[in-house]
Order: structure tokens, then C-alpha cells, then sequence
């Protein structure tokens, strides 16, 4: 009897070497182990045969080969589940090269993302935003900007009138300048965006209307000096952080001193380029220092007060930076152009 | 302004190259705008702003020259005239608006021989751009461009009377200029006259009646300063613009017109074969007193943010010919005549700054504080943009300039009258946009036309309405779309743009601002829109928008190939209808237990009015009520439709039991039987 127990485990250990899968490992483990006719259970049903002398030993005897196949069989599952696991994985096997599933691609406006970084520069620097309508009137527009009636300096901003010229559409954000200075007395520092309106004919640098940035600083003390620091910042964050700005007096009725201010070639760095013409500076901004007129013109003591403020075209920074030969291409809302800009 | 570097020679002596000439004059605030050379020559072009006339002549770019060089002018001023004994007789001069002309000088020559002009002389009016023409003309035109000041020249023999009155023009008066038009004056224009008639439009142009012809042998000169706004109201309203006009109207030297004269009639001795010279007669009522500026150390520090004592402010200003004295906080300062532009202590810290250098000036970074500014719904206006931006759709800018009358049929809900431009560039499109949706559409029909299968815009600008008397400029918001919103992907079927669509983004928008209340129903009414796909957006009684498809009998107009689906929104009562508060709410402690009702009503029922009539029934387990499905079909009859509802209960202190849902659900589905006629599956 001793020897059939040899057999089974010498027929087990072969018939485990045939096991390939789940449903031959579930017929392995009934034909041994089932309760009512698994070999094993054969085995003890023919203790009753024995004599009672031989039983308990007999009887270790298989418990020990049922212990040692259910091991066996235990560490049999686990090779068998392991094969059908890879087995799976093979089959379910994706080509990650597939494309993903798409996610709608929205955008902002170039000019509108060149506007939002512009004012966050600015905001960091602890500016607020102010804003003021785009319909003016000669008053903000002009007067008291330091514009006099009649004068040669309105012939640069060639004006849009309304209302038989009771109002104007505004030339320039400066009318913001006069709007907040009148409504909050200093210190102030505020920046404020917005379109512009001038009668140039479109062209491929010219569209009608456009959009302008402007700064005001008003406190006791401000200088022209940290009207320099302040560009000199800005430019570092907007342009390059090695741009180096230079200002060129120049004249704009509500500033005085008044300066141009040219920013290094973000090209070239300088060393001149066919996008600076060669000179290794760029014309970004009109700024200058608030002339007492126009404190005047706000009710504020020019005598206490000293401020500087800046102008500068949107449109222009966004077709500098990204190379847009026709300012009118944003105005056209072609999506192949749109979408040129999703990673802004 | 043209500058030849070889006539610049004559007033000033410069060793540095042009190069270096262009780079220095345009620190100074002369910016170079190009440079051309010529055989021995380089002319530098020079765009003068509006303030400095003073630097539209050789003469004045010499002077900012010599003040940034250290280097004295050759020639001050040209020498006073000595008509000497055989002199001609002096003209007769009166000024009888002297409001308009402070000074006028003339100065008259006889024996001048009309003919072409040396050859010197000829090259330099070519080289900077001026036509020669004869002797005469070419002398007042080289006067100009070397000194800066507008002379005319009149054939004596041709004046009535032999005299010149600058006066106001008389009622109905005319004259012919120079460019043989006929020009009516008003009664606000300056004239030169003689004893009869207007003989030139004083600054701006003269006349043709006694204009220097081949055959003119007597010739009086004219040197005057006339008022600028005069001059440049006179040339705007006659819509002439002149050499003369463009020095008068931004201020003229008053010190320069008995010295253009002499510097005029010398060489019109010399190369003119004058014979004899008149005494210069200058008019000149009150003469010119310069103002004098208080200019203090402290103040120049304080703007321009460099201690006074590294700079030579007084050297300085002495080199652009200011007159300098020293007070106890600093200076008096006298402007010469020709600098127009200053007149205040900050003009003059403009020039002392300027001829410092810009570039020598410190930077330093402020740290003033600001007071708060309000501004309205400027965080909410980003919000939207940036949502509508993450919600898949694309940001555009439209023009602003239209035409009402092509608007008219997408525009909706102005608030006034259209706001018209005086001036449009094209009158065509004279108006300000009301509306949003007509650049819109027009953004989208460009798309197709250029073979865009789907696109996804939106716009959020002013439009502008007549208000009383001004004018409001509300926000609007408006988004477009046709195509896939989502293209076919292998793994999945397109989404299209649609109603649906575009209303999640909507509602999507609704939620992220947190407005509540926000309803919408049915806008057969709109004629732009798709009868049965179009709502309206209501908030607090008011419709703020709309939703739906471009009306297709509209869009076939329009040429479009695709079904357009379009919204537009009021923005500022949007933002307003914000709901700010906000507290935390506790999570809910008990599962949530839902149920379906599956049941069939009439088409006619909306989804929403099912919604309110079970939110009515005030069960307050309920916490939610889903549409699951929604469906038509051959099983169903025709006028009738299936719906699948889920209503979700939650009890704040208890699981709620299966028979208290079930209790629950009955409820709504009872009152849905009876007010909808629904038929429960
Ligand atoms: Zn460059």
C-alpha cells in the first residue's frame, strides 16, 4: 500500500508538469483532493482495510503526501495564475503611440496674453488696474492732458470725433491718467489697459484701433530716476533678463521731461539685427515725468507731488515678440493663427 | 527736417563724423530717422517734435550742437543793415490786429534781376529735398531752411498803394494763393494786405496777384511773427499745410524777422543784382520780454533724482543761450526767443537733464505704496476669458467700426441709439457695434470660407449705446461655434457642437462665477435664432441672453455650409447676480440613497418644469433631481416622450430606509401623474 501512495505522488508530480491553466489546475486539485472521490480520499477510505495495528501509521502516511500535494498544488496556483496574468497582459497589450483622447484646445487673444503679462509685471510691482471708457471728450482726451486747443502735438493722434465733436473715441489710455487722479488722491500707482482709437488707414503696421498699457506713479519724491529703475524692471521681466533700456528726450504734451524709451534688441541682444534695423534698440514706450498741468488739471499740489507716467502699445510688443508680419492678422480670428498661440 | 553736414559747416565747426552726429543728436531728443550720403555730402533727416521749432533750421541743430560740444556757433546772428545813402524809400507797414501778428518787418530792394539762382546755391536747396525755382524765391526758401524763419517776397509794383497791413480779413473776402486757387476768408483769418485788397493768408501762403515773376524788379521782402493758433486754425480750416504754416503755427522765433531780413536782402544784393536797399521797417508793438523762471536746486534733484552738485546746470543752460543769474535756492533764468517751449522751472529741468544725458541718470526702483483703486468686475472679466479659454473655445478681437443697418438683423437688445462717428474711415461703416454676434458670425463665415471644419470662438468686448447725453459701454460676451467641438477619435464617436454644447458651457460659466438663478426658457421670439433650438438666459426677471442655433433660413443667407450654434451674454448683470457669500457646509454623515422614475409624458413638458414641480412638493430628504435619459422612439407615440428621472435623497441625521425612499419617490411620482398626465413604466 505503501508503494500505490509512491505512485500517486510520482503520478501528481507528472500530471502538475501538464498543468497549463486555471481549468486543468481546478481538475488537478478535484482528482486529488475532492472530498468524496479525490485519490487522497480513496486512499483513506482503505483504512478501514487495515488492521487496526497499521491504520495510525498508514494513516500519517497519506496525511503527510495530502500535505505535501497541497503545497505543491498551492505553489501550482500561483505559477498557473502568474502564466495567465502574462497572458493577459499580452493580450491587452495597447499601442501607446495611439493618440490620446482629445481635450477641447481653447486660447487667449495674443494681443489679450501680452496685455495680461504686461499688467501682471506690474501688478507684482504692487500696481492696481484702472480702467475708463473709450468714448471721451476733449476735456480728458486732450485738455488736460496739457494738449492746448490748436496745437501741432494734436496732429500726431489723428482723432475719430462723435456727437459733432462733443466727444472723441480716445487717442491714448492717458485719459485714465486724468480719470484716477481725479477720483483717488495719492499715492497712486496704477496701471491702466485698454483699446485705442486713430484714423490711420490699415496696413500692415496700421489698424484703426489698438491696444495701449499706461502707468501712472504719483507720491512725494518720485524721480526720473525710478522712472528708469521701474522700465529697466519691467523690461527685464517682459523682454529679456539681460534687457537693458535707454531713454532719448522726446516730447509728449503731459509729461515733462519726456523720453523715448528704446529696449535692447530682444533679437540680437543688441549687436544689431535686421528687426532693429540695425541699431540694437527697439522703440517700446513714451513715458516722462507729470507735468504740473496736468496736476493742475486734477487738483493735485504739483508743489508736493512728483510722478512719472508710461504709455506703450500692446499690439506692437505682441508683433515684435512673436514675429506677426500684419497687425491686421489679429483682427482677421483665422483659428490656424489662433492656435498658434495655445502655449501662452 | 533735412540737414546737409556741409551746409552745417558754415555755422559751426564739427570734427565729428555723421555717424556719430545722428547718435548724439538723437539723445538729445533729435531723432535721426535716416542718414543718406551723397558725394560730399551726408544729409541727416531729423524728426523735430511738435515742441521744438527752434530746431527746424541748420541754425537750430547748430545751436543744440554747440551747447552739447562746447563749441561756439561761427556766426551768432547776421549783422544789423545799413541801407546807406542812396537808400531805396522804406515801405509803408501797419499792423492792425496785433493780437495775431506781434512783429512785422519789411524791407524793400530795387534793381533785382529775376533769373536762376548760382550754382551753390541751387545744390544746397537740392540736396535737402527743395526744388530751385529763381534768385529770389530760392533766397527766402534758403533763409528758411538755414535760419528757420519764413520770409515772402512781394513785387513791389504790384502792391496798391505800396504798403502791407496785416489785418483780419474782411467779410467775404478772397484771395488767390501762390497755387492759383481761389480762397474764401473768414473774418478769423490774418491777411497781408495792401491799400486794396488781400495780397496773402498772413503764415500760410501768399498771394498770385503780386507774386515775383521773371519781370520783377522791385521787391519787398516780408519777415513777420504771427500767432500760432491763428496761423494753424487759417491753414486747417483752408486745408493747406506750408513750410511757412508748419514753423508759424508751432511758434516762430520774435527775435529773428529784422535778422532774416538783413541775412536776406544781403544776399539778394549779392546774387540778385540789387541796386539799392531800404531801411528794414519793424513794427513791433510790444516788443518780447523773456519770462523769467525761478529754477530751484532742490526741485531739480527731486525730479530728476541726481544731487545738483555733480551737475553744471548753470554752464549748461548758459551753452543753449538761456541767460542764467544766481538766486538763493538756485536760479533765474531767462529763455532766449526762439525756445518757445519753455516756460516753466520743469521745462527747464528738461534741458538741463537732456544735455546731461538721459543715459547718465540713475535707475532706482520706487517702492510707493498706492491707495486702492476700484475697478468693477475686472477679476471677474478675467475669470470668464480664462474659463470660456479652458472650456476648449478660442479668444477674438473684432473690429469695433460697423454698419447698423447690415447689423440689424443679429443685433439684439441695445441699449439706446447707435453711437455714429463724425469722421469714419470708411463710410461704410460709420457706427460703433451694439452688438457682439455680428462680428461673430463674421469671425465664423471667415473660418468656413478658409476651411476651418470646426471652430469654437468667443469675444468678450464693449459695445456702445447713445445714453441721454453720453454714451454707455456695456460688456458683452459672446461665443460661436459649428463643426466637432471634440473631433472623432478611434476610441470614440465626435462630440458636435450643438445647443447642448454650447448651453453646458453656459451653465458651466453660470456655476463657476456662482450666480444662482439663472433659468432659461424658450426663445421662439428671437428672429436670428432657430425656432424650437434657441433660449433665452434669464436672471432676476431680466433676460441677460441667449443660447441657441443661428436661424437656418438666416445662415443659408449668410452662405454657411454648417449649422451655427451662437450665445450672448450682458456681462455686467452677470457679475452682479454673483452670489459672494460663501461658508463651508458640513459634509453629509448618512449614505445617500437614489431612485429612478421612469415614465412618459407629452413632448411639450420640459425637462424643467418636471424639475420644479418635484423641487415644489418641499420634501426636504431631496437633495438632487438628474435627467438619466431622455428618449424617442417608434415604441413611444409620436407626441410623446420617455424620461428617465433620478431623484437623490439625503437625511442629515440618519440612513434613510429603503421603504422611506420608495415613500418618497411615490410622492413625486403621484404628483407627476397628475399634473403631467405622466405614465409610469
Ligand atoms: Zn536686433
Amino acid at each position: 500500500m505503501r508503494d500505490d501512495l509512491a505512485r500517486i505522488m510520482e503520478g501528481f508530480e507528472a500530471e502538475c508538469r501538464e498543468v497549463r491553466d486555471e481549468p486543468a489546475y481546478g481538475l488537478l486539485r478535484e482528482r486529488y483532493l475532492s472530498r468524496e472521490k479525490g485519490l487522497l480520499t480513496l486512499q483513506l477510505k482503505r483504512l478501514r482495510d487495515l488492521p487496526p495495528a497499521e491504520r495510525p501509521a498508514f494513516g500519517q502516511e497519506v496525511n503527510r503526501l495530502k500535505a505535501a500535494i497541497e503545497t505543491r498544488l498551492d505553489e501550482l496556483a500561483g505559477q498557473v495564475r502568474l502564466a495567465a496574468y502574462q497572458d493577459r497582459l499580452e493580450k491587452e497589450r495597447l499601442d501607446v503611440t495611439l493618440p490620446g483622447f482629445p481635450v477641447a484646445r481653447g486660447t487667449l487673444h495674443p494681443v489679450k496674453q501680452v496685455e495680461a503679462e504686461i499688467c501682471g509685471i506690474f501688478q507684482r510691482m504692487g500696481y492696481a488696474i484702472a480702467e475708463g471708457p473709450e468714448i471721451e471728450t476733449d476735456f480728458f482726451n486732450f485738455g488736460a492732458l496739457n494738449f492746448p486747443p490748436d496745437h501741432p502735438a494734436r496732429d500726431a493722434q489723428d482723432t475719430f470725433f462723435i456727437g459733432d465733436g462733443s466727444f472723441l473715441l480716445r487717442t491714448h489710455t492717458s485719459p485714465v491718467q486724468i480719470r484716477t487722479m481725479q477720483a483717488v488722491a495719492p499715492p497712486l500707482k496704477v496701471i491702466a489697459p485698454g483699446k485705442v482709437y486713430r484714423k490711420d488707414t490699415p496696413d500692415a503696421t496700421h489698424f484703426p484701433i489698438f491696444h495701449q498699457i499706461e502707468g501712472l506713479v504719483v507720491d512725494e519724491g518720485v524721480s526720473l530716476a525710478d522712472l528708469k529703475g521701474t522700465l529697466e524692471h519691467f523690461a527685464r521681466e517682459c523682454f529679456a533678463a539681460d534687457a537693458r533700456i535707454r531713454l532719448r528726450p522726446s516730447f509728449f504734451p503731459f509729461v515733462e521731461p519726456g523720453a523715448e524709451v528704446d529696449v535692447s534688441c530682444f533679437f540680437c541682444g543688441g549687436r544689431g539685427c535686421r528687426i532693429c534695423k540695425g541699431s540694437g534698440w527697439i522703440e517700446i514706450l513714451g513715458a516722462g515725468m507729470v507735468h504740473p498741468n496736468v496736476f493742475d488739471a486734477c487738483g493735485i499740489d504739483s508743489e508736493r507731488y512728483t510722478g512719472f507716467a508710461f504709455g506703450m502699445g500692446i499690439d506692437r510688443v505682441a508683433i515684435l515678440r512673436y514675429g506677426v508680419p500684419d497687425i491686421r492678422m489679429f483682427w482677421e480670428n483665422d483659428v490656424r493663427f489662433l492656435n498658434q498661440f495655445h502655449r501662452f | 527736417m533735412k540737414i546737409s553736414c556741409h551746409w552745417m559747416a558754415d555755422l559751426i565747426a564739427l570734427d565729428e563724423p555723421p555717424d556719430r552726429l545722428a547718435a548724439d543728436l538723437s539723445m538729445l531728443g533729435l531723432p535721426v530717422d535716416a542718414m543718406e550720403r551723397l558725394s560730399h555730402d551726408t544729409l541727416i533727416d531729423i524728426d523735430v517734435t511738435a515742441n521744438r521749432p527752434d530746431c527746424l533750421s541748420h541754425l537750430g541743430i547748430a545751436r543744440e550742437l554747440s551747447a552739447l560740444y562746447h563749441e561756439p556757433l561761427r556766426r551768432r546772428a547776421p549783422a544789423a543793415l545799413d541801407a546807406g545813402r542812396d537808400a531805396a524809400p522804406a515801405p509803408a507797414i501797419t499792423i492792425e490786429d496785433p493780437d495775431l501778428c506781434a512783429r512785422f518787418c519789411g524791407v524793400r530792394i530795387t534793381g533785382v534781376r529775376v533769373a536762376p539762382s548760382p550754382c551753390w546755391l541751387q545744390e544746397r536747396l537740392l540736396a535737402v529735398g527743395q526744388r530751385p525755382i529763381n534768385n529770389l524765391v530760392d533766397i527766402t526758401n534758403y533763409i528758411l531752411l538755414e535760419l528757420g524763419h519764413p520770409l515772402h517776397a512781394y513785387d513791389f509794383s504790384k502792391l496798391t498803394g505800396g504798403c502791407l497791413v496785416a489785418r483780419r480779413a474782411r467779410p467775404g473776402e478772397t484771395v488767390q494763393t501762390l497755387d492759383g486757387r481761389i480762397r474764401a476768408l473768414a473774418p478769423d483769418m490774418l491777411v497781408i494786405a495792401d491799400a486794396a485788397r488781400a495780397v496773402g493768408i498772413a503764415g500760410v501762403m501768399g498771394g498770385a496777384e503780386s507774386e515775383v515773376a521773371d519781370t520783377t524788379t522791385d521787391v519787398l521782402l516780408e519777415s513777420a511773427w504771427f500767432q500760432p493758433a491763428s496761423v494753424r486754425r487759417t491753414a486747417r480750416a483752408l486745408e493747406m499745410r506750408t513750410e511757412a504754416s508748419y514753423r508759424f503755427e508751432r511758434g516762430a522765433d520774435l527775435e529773428m524777422p529784422p535778422r532774416a531780413l538783413w541775412r536776406a536782402a544781403r544776399l539778394i544784393l549779392e546774387l540778385a543784382g540789387g541796386e539799392a536797399v531800404s531801411p528794414v521797417v519793424d513794427v513791433y508793438p510790444r516788443p518780447w520780454a523773456p519770462p523769467e523762471i525761478a529754477l530751484r536746486r532742490e526741485r531739480v534733484e527731486r525730479l530728476v533724482g541726481v544731487p545738483v552738485a555733480g551737475l553744471p546746470v548753470e554752464a549748461m543752460l548758459r551753452r543753449l543761450g538761456f541767460q542764467v543769474e544766481a538766486a538763493p535756492d538756485g536760479w533765474r533764468v531767462r529763455p532766449p526767443a526762439h525756445r518757445v517751449d519753455v516756460g516753466l522751472e520743469v521745462d527747464l529741468i528738461e534741458e538741463v537733464a537732456r544735455l546731461h544725458g538721459y543715459d547718465r541718470i540713475p535707475s532706482t526702483l520706487p517702492l510707493h505704496p498706492s491707495r486702492p483703486v476700484s475697478r468693477q468686475f475686472a477679476g471677474e472679466k478675467a475669470a470668464v476669458r480664462q474659463f470660456l479659454k479652458e472650456c476648449g473655445l478660442q479668444e477674438i478681437l473684432t473690429p469695433n467700426f460697423t454698419d447698423v443697418q447690415r447689423d440689424a438683423a443679429l443685433l439684439w437688445a441695445p441699449a439706446g441709439e447707435p453711437v455714429r462717428v463724425d469722421n469714419p474711415l470708411d463710410e461704410g461703416e460709420p457706427f460703433l457695434r451694439q452688438g457682439l454676434l455680428p462680428a461673430m458670425v463674421a469671425a465664423l463665415k471667415l473660418n468656413e470660407n478658409n476651411y476651418n471644419p470646426d471652430v469654437r470662438l468667443f469675444e468678450v468686448a464693449s459695445v456702445y449705446d447713445r445714453c441721454g447725453d453720453g454714451h454707455v459701454e456695456p460688456v458683452r460676451l459672446a461665443i460661436g461655434a459649428y463643426g466637432q467641438w471634440l473631433p472623432a477619435h478611434w476610441s470614440a464617436a465626435g462630440i458636435p457642437a450643438d445647443f447642448a454644447r454650447i448651453k453646458g458651457v453656459v451653465e458651466g460659466l453660470v456655476d463657476r462665477l456662482n450666480v444662482p438663478a439663472v433659468v432659461f426658457d424658450e426663445a421662439d421670439d428671437a428672429p436670428f435664432l432657430q425656432p424650437g433650438a434657441a433660449a433665452w438666459i434669464r436672471l432676476g426677471g431680466g433676460i441677460i441672453g441667449y443660447i441657441g442655433q443661428l436661424n437656418e433660413l438666416l445662415a443659408q443667407k449668410l452662405k454657411f455650409r454648417r449649422k451655427v450654434f451662437v450665445a450672448e451674454l450682458l456681462f455686467e448683470p452677470l457679475a452682479a447676480g454673483i452670489d459672494r457669500s460663501f461658508a463651508f457646509r458640513a459634509l453629509p454623515r448618512f449614505p445617500f440613497v437614489d431612485r429612478d422614475m421612469s415614465f412618459v409624458v407629452d413632448i411639450g413638458v420640459s425637462f424643467s418644469t418636471i424639475k420644479t414641480s418635484v423641487i415644489e412638493l418641499k420634501m426636504p430628504e431631496l437633495a438632487e433631481v438628474k435627467l438619466v435619459d431622455l428618449y424617442r422612439g417608434d415604441d413611444i407615440p409620436p407626441d410623446r416622450k420617455a424620461m428617465n428621472v433620478r431623484l437623490v435623497f439625503q437625511h442629515p441625521e440618519r440612513t434613510l430606509t429603503d421603504e422611506e425612499a420608495d415613500r418618497l419617490r411615490e410622492r413625486a411620482a403621484a404628483s407627476l401623474r397628475k399634473r403631467f398626465q405622466a405614465q409610469f413604466r
